[in-house]
């Protein structure tokens, strides 16, 4: 998809986020403005410790700025309860995380059901829904299988079909390859743009510039701000 | 008071009268007796041998004394009262039963060396055809309920032992669960089955040991409050909780071997799995 | 997947540290469930006893327990005006006392002598023969019977052991008129019993009268009759069956209950720490996948709704587990304990009471929702981010 967004999805205006550590207060991101639009395909990148995976928390709704503010879909985040923004993450947002985080005791079907089940799908909406991503993602063979049963690249695409579950408007990755070989990485990076072309919003985090020139806007992150930004 | 007052009355020795002629014979009342019916030192009461209060005594009450903590009468307030026995066989004596052919049921002797009290009964025995002599160890009876009481304490203490197992082994596969990549990386670099085990073992056995030293340490500071609390609550002297060495050693001979086991049994079954499964995420 | 069905999927995930949990659960479960049977069970029991004797007062001379202190003077004409009583069905008056059976030039046997009179009822019942209709006769238990192997028809020859101020007295023989069952009878206990004229007449104290205690069954209201009884004998202490039980309540064995008491508060503090302790760890090696549920949008009840149902999992499987083991176990520490001397054969310390039941339930779900308490603390406060942050660095 090229082109501005059609529409603004996410928009961080200013927003900072200071830990209090026991040395002193440490800053990972420093006064970033930033909007993410419908459909838009980003990476950020950065050396280690910059603030990416702080801001990509921060604009999937996990953590709060201490400073500035976020609007997700115009609304003031900071303003929602927490039970209301696990809503919203739960119908507008899909994680995608670099342990995968499946749930080792459900089978591949079955850690992509949950989301949608905590959403209130029908079962055979969910069964449905689950086959089709389970087909997207290329392990509709192997939707009884645990995660144990399945190798790191195999668990990332479950994880990616769960992240998809409730149709998300915006995909949030974190070092989406960094556990996985150059040739599995391919495969998802790949699998991700599929995922973005369907028009899904995606931002990734990522060390990896092949990954990241994948995306049509890269954001270089340094000591908590955005230093450079570029567009294909 | 009520009108009759039920009481065990004891004689304490074969003495010559206790009173001068019109003097009420002078008695000693338990503690617990004077408490509840409001007795005092100096006060004459009347004791009689049946319900109707017929054939009473007048009595004078020469002293206040703790009885000896009776186990088998837990519960029951010690209302005893002691007597000299002259007197108390002039208090009991049927009309019709001449004076000087009473008997009574045991004569306690204290001898100077306590370890002859099996030889003096069994001269006593020989020598006294009709009297039967045994030393107060056996006379007290083999004990029967309290060793009745000391095979369910045992049984209490098994069920406890096995639930401490239980527990105890799954304390350990969680711990030992946590440590599963450490233990898989030095399967990987190159250390032994045998010397990851020695060192678990030490480990178990130090903590094993650890753990049963606080256990008692808990268990000597808690012996005190069970004691106060049942001798409050039964209003006796007896001591209900004694933390013997013989009671500390079994403990550490059941815990720390158990504890250590456990460890140990735990940690064999991680180390069977393949070292690259342990050390993988 | 509901919280319990997810609860149950986490806890099967790891079989060795969830049997673990239940098991532990049902071994002090167990306990617990037997300390509960034993604060009741022995009162339970003595009233059931009490109950089965068909009289309700109990009439003595002395607070005493019977055989211990005075006797009742004028039993017979007690009893019988006491049976006269508006409210009194029946009455009778009982003697007790200590008796060796001699015979086949065997080793004597020690056994109790009851001597009743009154009536019309018996407190025992007869199993073989018939009962006892005149002095001279009278009714053996099965411990004398199987013992010596006699029975209905047969005589035996009695050496009573009456009272201390009285002459030995002579040996009499007495005819078995039959085989009875006596409600307060110890294991291998003998028990024989007849008239009191026949007790009398072997002690040798036929004029004297006495009982030791006399038994009064009431026409319904226990209370009036109670009330009656003493007016007749302002001397004597009528005590009915409830005030008994009150008595035993507070005096005898007193000591099991607060054994119970203490035991069962150990157990409770020991299952509470159990499961929290298997509940922590196990919340704790899963903090990464409960902020990436987070993440995804499962809602902050929800995850502490699954720690809560991993409680009650493991509480409610190891509870029901420890019913039948508790009832195993009671089993066997009636035994032990049953095995103490003088005690009625059907006299248990673990009898089975409902309320024990309901209590047991209590506090099992308490410990479970006490023990879920600070895992759930930990997921519900548990900050996302940083969470997936410290699991990547680590």
């Amino acid at each position: 998809m090229n082109g501005p967004p059609s529409s603004l999805i996410v928009r961080a205006i200013g927003v900072s986020r200071q830990f209090t550590m026991p040395a002193g207060p440490v800053t990972a991101v420093r006064d970033v403005t930033l909007e993410i639009g419908a459909g838009e395909h980003a990476a950020i990148r950065g050396p280690s410790g910059c603030g990416k995976s702080t801001l990509l928390h921060m604009l999937g709704c996990v953590d709060s700025p201490t400073a500035g503010t976020l609007l997700f879909d115009g609304q003031d985040v900071s303003s929602l309860s927490d039970a209301a923004r696990s809503r919203l993450r739960l119908r507008q947002i899909g994680f995608v995380f670099q342990r995968f985080f499946l749930l080792p005791m459900l089978t591949a079907a079955e850690n992509v059901e949950l989301p949608q089940a905590e959403a209130g799908a029908a079962r055979d909406d969910r069964t449905r829904r689950t086959r089709e991503l389970l087909e997207f993602v290329g392990l509709g063979a192997r939707s009884d299988h645990r995660p144990s049963q399945l190798s790191g690249g195999e668990m990332q695409r479950v994880a990616i079909a769960r992240a998809l579950a409730n149709r998300p408007r915006l995909l949030l990755a974190d070092e989406p390859t960094g556990e996985l070989d150059q040739s599995t990485g391919e495969q998802i990076a790949a699998l991700l743009d599929r995922v973005n072309a369907d028009g899904t919003a995606l931002v990734i985090v990522t060390h990896d510039g092949v990954l990241a020139d994948r995306a049509r806007r890269v954001l270089m992150m340094k000591d908590g701000r955005i230093e450079r930004e570029s567009t294909r | 008071m009520p009108s009759v007052l039920s009481i065990v009355l004891l004689a304490l020795a074969v003495t010559a009268p206790s009173t001068q002629d019109g003097e009420a014979p002078p008695i000693l009342v338990t503690r617990q007796l004077a408490a509840s019916e409001g007795l005092e030192q100096g006060q004459i009461i009347r004791l009689a041998p049946d319900s109707r209060g017929e054939g009473g005594r007048p009595f004078r009450i020469a002293g206040v004394y703790e009885p000896v903590p009776d186990p088998a009468r837990l519960g029951t307030l010690p209302r005893e009262v002691r007597l000299h026995l002259p007197d108390l066989l002039a208090l009991t004596r049927l009309p019709d039963v001449p004076a000087g052919t009473e008997y009574v049921e045991a004569i306690n002797i204290a001898l100077v060396d306590p370890a002859e009290a099996r030889n003096f009964a069994r001269d006593l025995n020989a020598r006294m055809p009709g009297v039967s002599a045994r030393p107060a160890a056996e006379a007290a009876g083999s004990g029967a309920t309290f060793q009745v009481l000391r095979r369910f304490h045992l049984a209490i203490a098994l069920v406890t032992i096995i639930a401490s197992t239980v527990f105890l082994l799954a304390l350990t596969i969680m711990l030992v669960d946590e440590r599963r990549e450490t233990v898989g990386l030095l399967r990987l670099i190159g250390l032994p089955v045998r010397r990851i085990l020695v060192q678990i073992f030490l480990e178990g056995l130090l903590i094993a040991t650890a753990g049963g030293l606080i256990g008692l340490l808990l268990a000597s500071a808690s012996e005190s409050l069970i004691n106060a609390f049942f001798q409050w609550r039964y209003d006796t002297a007896l001591v209900f909780v004694r933390i013997t060495p013989y009671v500390a050693a079994a403990c550490l001979a059941v815990a720390v071997p158990l504890g250590t086991i456990a460890t140990v049994t735990a940690s064999w079954v991680l180390l069977r799995r393949n070292a690259l499964r342990l050390a993988r995420r | 997947m509901k919280a319990l069905g997810f609860a149950w999927r986490s806890l099967v995930r790891q079989p060795a540290r969830a049997a673990l949990g239940i098991l532990g659960v049902a071994a002090v479960g167990a306990l617990l469930f037997d300390m509960l049977l034993l604060s009741e069970g022995l009162v339970t029991s003595m009233r059931d006893l009490l109950d089965r004797t068909g009289y309700d007062i109990r009439v003595t001379a002395t607070e005493a327990l019977p055989g211990r202190g005075p006797r009742v003077t004028g039993a017979s004409g007690t009893a019988d005006a006491l049976g006269a009583l508006p409210h009194v069905r029946s009455a009778i008056a009982i003697r007790l006392a200590d008796a060796r059976l001699e015979g086949d030039g065997g080793v004597p046997l020690q056994v109790g002598f009851q001597g009743v009179a009154g009536g019309p009822g018996r407190p025992w019942t007869v199993l073989r023969g018939r009962d006892v209709q005149r002095p001279g006769e009278v009714v053996i238990n099965e411990g004398i019977a199987g013992q010596r192997g006699l029975g209905p028809g047969d005589r035996m020859i009695f050496r009573p052991a009456c009272d201390a101020e009285s002459d030995a007295p002579p040996a009499v023989t007495l005819e078995i008129a039959g085989v009875a069952e006596f409600p307060f009878e110890a294991v291998n206990e003998g028990i024989a019993a007849g008239m009191l004229e026949t007790i009398d007449t072997a002690c040798g104290t036929g004029g004297r009268d006495e009982a030791d205690l006399i038994l009064v069954a009431s026409t319904g209201d226990t209370d009036a009759a109670a009330a009656a009884a003493a007016a007749l004998r302002p001397d004597l202490h009528a005590v009915t069956n409830s005030e008994v039980i009150e008595r035993f309540s507070e005096s005898g064995f007193t000591y099991f209950r607060q054994i119970s008491a203490v035991l069962s508060a150990v157990t409770i503090t020991f299952a509470l720490l159990l499961i929290t302790v298997l509940l922590t760890v196990s919340v704790n090696q899963r903090l990464g996948e409960i902020a990436a549920l987070r993440a995804l949008g499962l809602s902050q009840q929800r995850v502490v709704a699954n720690v809560f149902c991993e409680s009650a999992l493991i509480v409610g499987a190891g509870g029901l587990l420890s019913l039948p083991l508790g009832i195993l176990l009671a089993v066997w520490l009636d035994r032990i304990l049953k095995s103490m001397p003088g005690l009625p054969a059907e006299m248990h310390f673990f009898v089975f009471q409902a309320d024990a039941l309901v209590l047991q339930v209590a506090l099992l779900a308490t410990t479970a929702v006490l023990a879920a308490l600070y895992p759930m603390r930990i997921v519900a406060r548990l900050p996302i981010a940083e969470t997936l942050r410290n699991e990547v660095v680590s």
